[in-house]
Formats: structure tokens, C-alpha cells, sequence
């Protein structure tokens, strides 16, 4: 297996390195023979690269240990459903993995082009194969998973416990695609800037994919959280740790970038703005790569003993100057032909909120570079903590609501202060209603209800462009769901987004309502005894204790009231590894629209007692039901525009693939 | 300056300074990040000041002790093992400042995680570590205080706040330096005594 892993790694290095100098070659040559055979070997890439992850996961589900990645990265003891995705677990087998979800993009990107770009394509293929070459040598010649130990070990290291949860089949894979995925839209747009394409034909593919990256970067940083809330038994979902930030910020570019590409589309602006966002975008996934991969600054989540830092630096640095070199000498060439007009314009709303979202990303960037920056300049590696980014992205975030909620109800070009008058009344109304609802039920931080009332703004912003566009085709002579249907259908980027801006608002009521609201408490609990916190009743029922090789499993039995109603059967589980001198809990989390009831046990007290950690989080589950909300919308997005849209929500994920023109 | 001389170096000279603040970075920690959890490089960590969270451990030598113990005195809060190179590392420099300060007011608690109570023992045998010791088995306090690697230092006040917060190993004279601070900068030597820690809500420290 080693040897077939090997061998396949090398081989796809070859395929890569082919395809990358074959597709320049090929173009400078006009050789249609040549451009033929690297597509092909484009698309061969991914075979050859799933027999090498293939033959890693083999490796681990039959506990092969003569490998040393495997033996370092689990163990006899370890769940079985967990050898399957061990692979990802550590640096070398997480760089394959990447490597081959990459040439999977890559190949999808290729496949599924429009014939208008066939100019333009063989440099696309060239950066994609160029960033696989890289990806794939460093995993073949610094990080190969597949080195044997001269004798295999009866046993291995084991994985590490955090791993072992659920969310590991899911967020580690959607947050490595999605920062290699920026990789994509990044190559069409340069690839059409190399050919001096000055058409828009790129834009919709560069849409199209960087939608895609977007949504998978933003699920698996919602599933982090997720992880984080169930497992790390702090109760939080977002530490701002660095690794986590560097996720965010190509996410929030690549926000920016999916809305002013909507302009270049409809009013031919922002033209060179987009290739620069585009470039932000990916070398801050770059940059985000370089981090997790050995980067010096310090985070839960580094992968060990990595000595790639300056491999993964050099290549960075390479894709700046590139980037730079090409943006420069072809940019003349694209200048906007429409002028922006500053008043009150959707463009100009666009416009704005890049700005903040650019704002956002560059706070969060300052954040992760500060420790270094205090240690150069004052000789103390100085760590921003939450209480930075809360203060200074806080208000963006809220500024950002508000655009959210203005920019749509703008016109394009030119909006006198009537129409925008007419257009904010009845969200603002919303928005004033909400936040007197709330404070008269008792709600008295400021910051919260102008906060809460922003959310509603927004969504009394969403809902009248709904209730109008369905109205005045209602009034055409179709039933209501019928106009309403037609009315998504006939302008699907906007009214997918407009689904999207719902899922963030719902993320943003969570995070609201979380971090200035909630209870806690912490209390020692015999079997039979109870706590009372913020209306709930927690009843200790006793403890199940389950013995493995590897860990002592406890299953606390809990049963939650609220008020006299009985919430049923609570367990808060934890488990010890004494080998590893690690304990990892899973918090009993009963989820409601309104709160959380969350308790995770803490410690295992000699006489019995049980030491439990009980809070009460508002409106938290908001933030995990955006998740779903925010595909639905970006496939409402992605959806192609000329299809009816009465299909079957089976049909979505078809129709999201089928969003690019098939050649 | 042509616009494009402009663009020019409004895109490079961010990228570049990033790009040599990591190179720099790199140089420095030799291109390793340390394990998961291990920190190699000294460095603070911004928090809020507020209560810090109580605890109750058993320490090595059989006592029990508690936060509201050590009312009155400067803490230095240590959580360690004895598997992390850049524990052991600073154990002579540890003991040796607190030899120091002991009679100053100052107290250390050595809190061991993920460890085995053996290798603790000979760890702490074998440095003369001289102060207060305890292992955090079920990892509770580590989890209160918010601990994402080790070692990672929390420097109480005199009324049981917590004030600041390390990472990695920490040279002698930076211990020094905020121990004299936290000595000095305190007019109110006396602790307040109605406040039970137990009736403030742990404070959320760190990231």
C-alpha cells in the first residue's frame, strides 16, 4: 500500500508538472494537440491522486503501522469509523488530501468552462496545475505520508481525542477545500487577464466559483464553531484563534468579491477592483495555508513539528509578486467604463460594503500579525485577545448588517432621497417596532437592541421586496406561491442572496443574543440531586462508566425541567485518556429557537459528586440553522437562470453543477 | 509618482512587510510552530482583568489548597507538563525566581495537566522545584481558565484578580519585571475580605 501511495504521489507531481508547462507551452505555441493532451492530463490528476489518498485510508482502517504516518496517527484502540478520515489528522496526509481535492476542482473547473473562454483557459489550467505541482511536491519530497518504519510497531500513537468527534468527517475537509478552492476563481479571472480578455466572459465563471468556495468556506467555518460549542465545554464557538482567523478573512474578501462582481456584470464597474479583490482573496488563503502549515504564530490548531514554514512562505511571496506583476502590467487595459455615483446607489452600497468587509479583513489580519509585530518592536510576543476583535470588528459587523440591509432596497445608478425614503420606511419602521418590542419585555442593553433592531431591518428589507415583487405579479393573475416562485425565479442571483442575508442575520442574532445574554453556573452534584439555572432544572440521575483500551468513557445522566415541564433525558458525556493525559468532553445540549440549555461536566469527584457546568445561551441555535439557509440561498444563486424553476429540491445540487455552461 | 508606481507600492509594501515579518518570525522560532498545544515562544496574551476562577486542588504534598488561600499575595498560576520541552526548559529559571520572591509576598502554584502523578513527582524532585505543586488530573482548571497549550502562566493580584496571561517559557528578568510591577503598583495591600470569589461568575479569560 505505502509503495502503490508512493508511487502514485510521484506520478501526479509528473501529471501536474505536465499539465502546468504543457498548457503554456501549448498557447504560446497555438498547439491544439498539445492543449488536448494536458487537459487530459488534467483530468487524470484525480484518478491518480485518489488511488494515493485511497491507499492512505486503506493504510489506517487496516491499522498499517509499518507506515509512520499512520502509526503516529492512530491506533488499535481508536474507533474504526475514525481510521477513515484519519488521514487528515496531521500535516503530511492533510497536504494529500488537499492535493487531491484540488485536482478535483481543478479538473471540474476545466470540464465545466464555457466555450467563450477557451482563450483564456490554458492559463487557467496552468495556475491550477501550477499551485497542484507545488502542493503535490512538497508532500512527495518534505511531508510524504507514506514513509515506512523499518519495523511496523505493534501499536500506534493514537489520534488525538478532540479529533474524535463527529464533526472531524466534515470541517476539517470543507475549510482545506475551501481555502485551495479561492485557487479556482483566482485562475480564471487571472487567466483572462493574462489573455487580454476584455470581455466579461470570465465574470460569470469567476462567480460561479467563487460562490462555491464561499459557501464551502463558510459551512466549514460554521461547522467549526459548531464543533468547538459541543466538544471544547466552554460554551463559546469562536475563539479568534489564528487558524480559525485566517479561514475567515479570504471568506470575507471573497464576500466582497461575490457582490461587486454583480456589478462588473450589470453595469460593467469595478472591473479592475474585482481582479484586485480576487488576488486579496487568494493570497490570504495563501497566507491562511502558510499559517496552519508551520507558520510562526501560535495556535491550538498548527499541526506539530512542521518544518514547511519557509517552503509554504517562499510560495506565497512568489504568488504576491505574480499577482502584482500581472495586475500591473494588464490592468491599464480594464479600467471601468461606467463612473461611480456617489449618492445613494446599490453600486455604491457595493462599494461600501467591500470597504468594511475589506476593513474586517485587514482588523483580523492585524490581529494575527500583532504578536509578531510587538515581539519585533518591543521584544513580547504580545496576543490580541477576544476582547480586541469583539471591540473593533463588533461595529463593522453591525455597519455591515446595516448595508446588508439598505444596499438592495437602493436602485442602481441613482436614487433621489425620496425613493430612499420610501424604500427604508417600512424596515425602519420594523426595526424601531423590534427594538421597543423588546425593550418593553425587558431587554435593556443598548448595544443589544440596536443591534437586534438592525436584524430586523433587514429582514422587513428582505420581506418587502418579497411581498412586492410577489404582489405585483399576484396582481398579473397568478396565485401567490406561483408569483412568488416566478419572482425568485426570474432574477435568481438576487433573490438567493437575499436568502443568504437571512442566514446572516440569523448567525448575527446568535452571536447577539449569546454574547450579551446567558446564564451560568457551576455546582457539585450528587446522583438524585438538582440545580436550578435561569429557569431551568437540571436533575443529576447518575453515571454510566464504559471502559476502553484507550479511555474510560462517563455517560452523566442528566434530565432537564423547565418550569414543571419535563425536557427528557440529558447526557453529558466525557471521556479520559489517560495515556495521552487528556480529557474531552461533549456538552448535553438541549436546543431550542429561543436558548440553549447547555451542560457539560467538568470532573468526576471521588465520593461520586459530579461537577457540572450548566448555562443557559440564548437564541444559539440561529447561528447552526444559518448553515442550511446559507446553501439554499447560494444554490438559488447558482441556480442557471434560463431553467424553469418548478424542480424538486433533489434537483438542487444537479442544478448548482450545472450552473456553468456545459460545453 | 505615476499612478501605477502608486498602485505599485500600495500593493507591495504591505506584502512585503507581512511577508518579512514571517520570514523574520520563522527565523527566529526555526521554522517550527511547536506541537499542538506547545508553545515555544514567550509571549503575553491580552486579557480583560476580572475575577479569576476558583479552584480547589490537592496539592503533591498532600495539603489542599484553594483560591481564596492565596488572598493577599502576587500568584503566578503555571499549568505545565512534564513531557513539554519548554516545561522543562524553564523549571530552573521558575524555581529560581521564586526563591526571589518568596518572602515578598509573591506565591507560585504549579498546576501539572495531562500528566502522570510519577513522572510530576520526579519532575518536581529533580528541579527542587520549591514551590506549591498540584495536578489538575480531570483537567477542570485548565478548562476554567480557559488553558490552550502549555505552559501558559496566569499572574494574579493581591485580590485574587486575574491580571495577565503568558504563553510559552518565560526568561527570568520578564518575571521579575512583572512580579515588581504587580508588587509595586498596588497601594492596596490589603484584601478586601467580603467578596467570595464562589459569587462572581468565572471571568472569561483569554481568547
Amino acid at each position: 500500500m505505502a509503495e502503490l501511495g508512493t508511487v502514485t504521489l510521484h506520478l501526479a507531481l509528473v501529471l501536474a508538472l505536465y499539465a502546468g508547462a504543457g498548457s503554456v507551452a501549448g498557447k504560446l505555441r497555438s498547439s491544439s494537440s498539445l492543449l488536448l493532451s494536458v487537459r487530459r492530463a488534467t483530468y487524470l490528476l484525480p484518478v491518480v491522486l485518489a488511488v494515493a489518498t485511497l491507499s492512505l485510508v486503506a493504510a489506517f482502517v487496516r491499522h498499517d503501522f509499518r507506515v509512520e504516518y499512520v502509526a503516529r496517527h492512530s491506533s488499535l484502540a481508536m474507533d474504526p469509523i475514525y481510521t477513515w478520515v484519519a488521514l487528515y489528522a496531521g500535516n503530511e496526509g492533510s497536504l494529500l488530501f488537499i492535493a487531491f481535492a484540488f485536482s478535483l476542482l481543478s479538473a471540474a473547473a476545466l470540464a465545466l468552462a464555457s466555450r467563450s473562454l477557451a482563450g483564456s483557459l490554458p492559463y487557467t489550467n496552468a495556475i491550477l496545475a501550477g499551485v497542484s505541482a507545488f502542493v503535490l511536491g512538497v508532500t512527495a519530497f518534505l511531508a510524504n505520508p507514506f514513509q515506512t518504519l523499518p519495523v511496523a510497531p505493534p501499536d500506534g500513537q493514537g489520534i488525538n481525542p478532540l479529533l474524535t468527534h463527529p464533526g472531524m468527517f466534515v470541517h476539517p475537509p470543507l475549510l482545506m477545500i475551501g481555502l485551495i478552492g479561492v485557487s479556482v476563481p483566482y485562475a480564471i479571472a487571472v487567466g483572462a487577464l493574462l489573455t487580454g480578455d476584455r470581455s466579461d466572459a470570465w465574470v460569470d465563471q469567476a462567480r460561479t466559483w467563487s460562490l462555491v468556495v464561499w459557501a464551502i468556506l463558510g459551512s466549514g467555518l460554521l461547522l467549526g464553531a459548531w464543533w468547538a460549542y459541543t466538544i471544547l465545554g466552554w460554551g463559546g464557538y469562536w475563539g479568534w484563534d489564528p487558524i480559525e482567523n485566517v479561514a475567515l478573512m479570504p471568506w470575507l474578501v471573497l464576500t466582497g468579491f461575490v457582490h461587486t462582481v454583480m456589478v462588473q456584470k450589470r453595469r460593467g464597474m469595478f472591473g479592475l477592483w474585482n481582479l484586485v479583490l480576487i488576488a486579496i482573496a487568494f493570497t490570504l488563503a495563501l497566507f491562511g495555508i502558510f499559517i496552519n502549515r508551520g507558520g510562526p504564530v501560535p495556535s491550538v490548531h498548527s499541526f506539530g513539528a512542521s518544518t514547511l514554514g519557509w517552503v509554504f512562505l517562499a510560495f506565497l511571496a512568489f504568488s504576491v509578486a505574480f499577482s502584482l506583476v500581472v495586475l500591473l502590467v494588464r490592468a491599464p487595459a480594464l479600467r471601468g467604463t461606467a463612473a461611480l455615483e456617489f449618492h445613494f446607489s446599490r453600486e455604491a452600497a457595493f462599494l461600501f460594503n467591500n470597504l468594511l468587509l475589506l476593513g474586517v479583513a485587514l482588523v483580523t489580519l492585524w490581529g494575527v500579525v500583532y504578536p509578531l509585530v510587538s515581539q519585533m518592536v518591543r521584544g513580547v510576543a504580545v496576543t490580541v485577545g477576544a476582547p480586541f476583535y469583539n471591540q473593533v470588528n463588533g461595529p463593522l459587523f453591525l455597519a455591515l448588517v446595516f448595508l446588508m440591509g439598505v444596499g438592495p432596497l437602493l436602485p442602481w445608478r441613482h436614487a433621489s432621497w425620496a425613493v430612499v425614503r420610501r424604500a427604508i420606511q417600512v424596515p425602519g419602521l420594523a426595526a424601531v417596532l423590534a427594538a421597543s418590542l423588546l425593550a418593553l419585555v425587558g431587554v435593556r442593553q443598548p448595544v443589544a437592541l440596536f443591534a437586534f433592531g438592525l436584524c430586523a431591518f433587514v429582514v422587513a428589507g428582505v420581506l418587502q421586496e418579497w411581498a412586492r415583487g410577489t404582489w405585483v405579479r399576484h396582481r398579473r393573475g397568478q396565485n401567490l406561491v406561483a408569483a412568488f416562485a416566478s419572482l425568485v425565479g426570474a432574477n435568481r442571483p438576487r433573490y438567493g442572496g437575499y436568502i443568504v442575508h437571512l442566514a446572516i442575520v440569523m448567525v448575527a442574532l446568535g452571536v447577539i443574543g449569546s454574547s450579551f445574554y446567558g446564564t451560568q453556573r457551576d455546582v457539585v452534584l450528587a446522583a438524585g440531586e438538582q440545580v436550578s439555572v435561569g429557569g431551568y432544572t437540571v436533575i443529576y440521575r447518575g453515571t454510566r462508566v464504559e471502559t476502553h483500551p484507550d479511555r474510560t468513557e462517563f455517560f452523566h445522566h442528566l434530565q432537564g425541567m423547565k418550569g414543571q415541564r419535563d425536557l427528557g433525558p440529558l447526557v453529558a458525556w466525557r471521556a479520559f485518556y489517560p495515556d495521552r493525559r487528556m480529557a474531552s468532553t461533549r456538552a448535553a445540549i438541549r436546543s431550542t429557537p429561543v436558548e440553549d440549555l447547555y451542560v457539560v461536566s467538568t470532573e468526576s469527584l471521588e465520593d461520586g459528586r459530579v461537577v457540572f457546568r450548566v448555562m443557559v445561551k440564548p437564541l444559539v441555535w440561529w447561528i447552526w440553522m444559518a448553515g442550511p439557509v446559507m446553501i439554499l440561498g447560494t444554490l438559488v444563486s447558482l441556480w442557471p437562470q434560463r431553467r424553469p424553476l418548478v424542480e424538486s429540491a433533489a434537483g438542487a445540487k444537479r442544478a448548482a453543477v450545472s450552473a456553468v455552461p456545459v460545453e | 509618482m505615476g499612478k501605477r508606481a502608486m498602485a505599485l507600492l500600495a500593493g507591495v509594501i504591505p506584502a512585503v512587510g507581512v511577508i518579512a515579518l514571517m520570514g523574520w518570525a520563522l527565523a527566529r522560532s526555526g521554522g517550527t510552530p511547536g506541537g499542538l498545544g506547545i508553545y515555544k515562544v514567550f509571549g503575553e496574551v491580552a486579557i480583560e482583568p476580572g475575577p479569576a476562577p476558583p479552584f480547589s486542588l490537592e496539592l503533591l504534598t498532600g495539603e489542599a489548597v484553594k483560591l481564596e488561600d492565596l488572598r493577599g499575595k502576587v500568584v503566578l498560576v503555571d499549568f505545565w507538563s512534564s513531557w513539554c520541552p519548554p516545561c522543562v526548559e524553564e523549571a530552573p529559571t521558575l524555581a529560581q525566581v521564586y526563591r526571589e520572591y518568596s518572602g515578598r509576598g509573591v506565591e507560585f502554584l504549579g498546576i501539572a495537566i495531562w500528566d502522570d502523578e510519577d513522572v510530576v513527582r520526579r519532575h518536581v524532585a529533580r528541579f527542587r522545584v520549591p514551590y506549591l505543586n498540584a495536578i489538575d488530573g480531570q483537567g477542570t482548571v485548565a478548562i476554567d481558565y480557559g488553558v490552550r497549550g502549555i505552559p501558559e502562566k496566569f499572574f494574579l493580584d493581591r485580590e485574587g484578580k486575574l491580571v495577565k496571561k503568558f504563553v510559552g517559557p518565560a526568561p527570568a528578568e520578564k518575571l521579575r519585571a512583572i512580579l515588581d510591577e504587580l508588587l509595586g503598583g498596588l497601594g492596596t495591600a490589603r484584601a478586601e475580605g467580603g467578596l467570595s470569589p464562589a459569587a462572581a461568575t468565572p471571568g472569561q479569560p483569554g481568547r
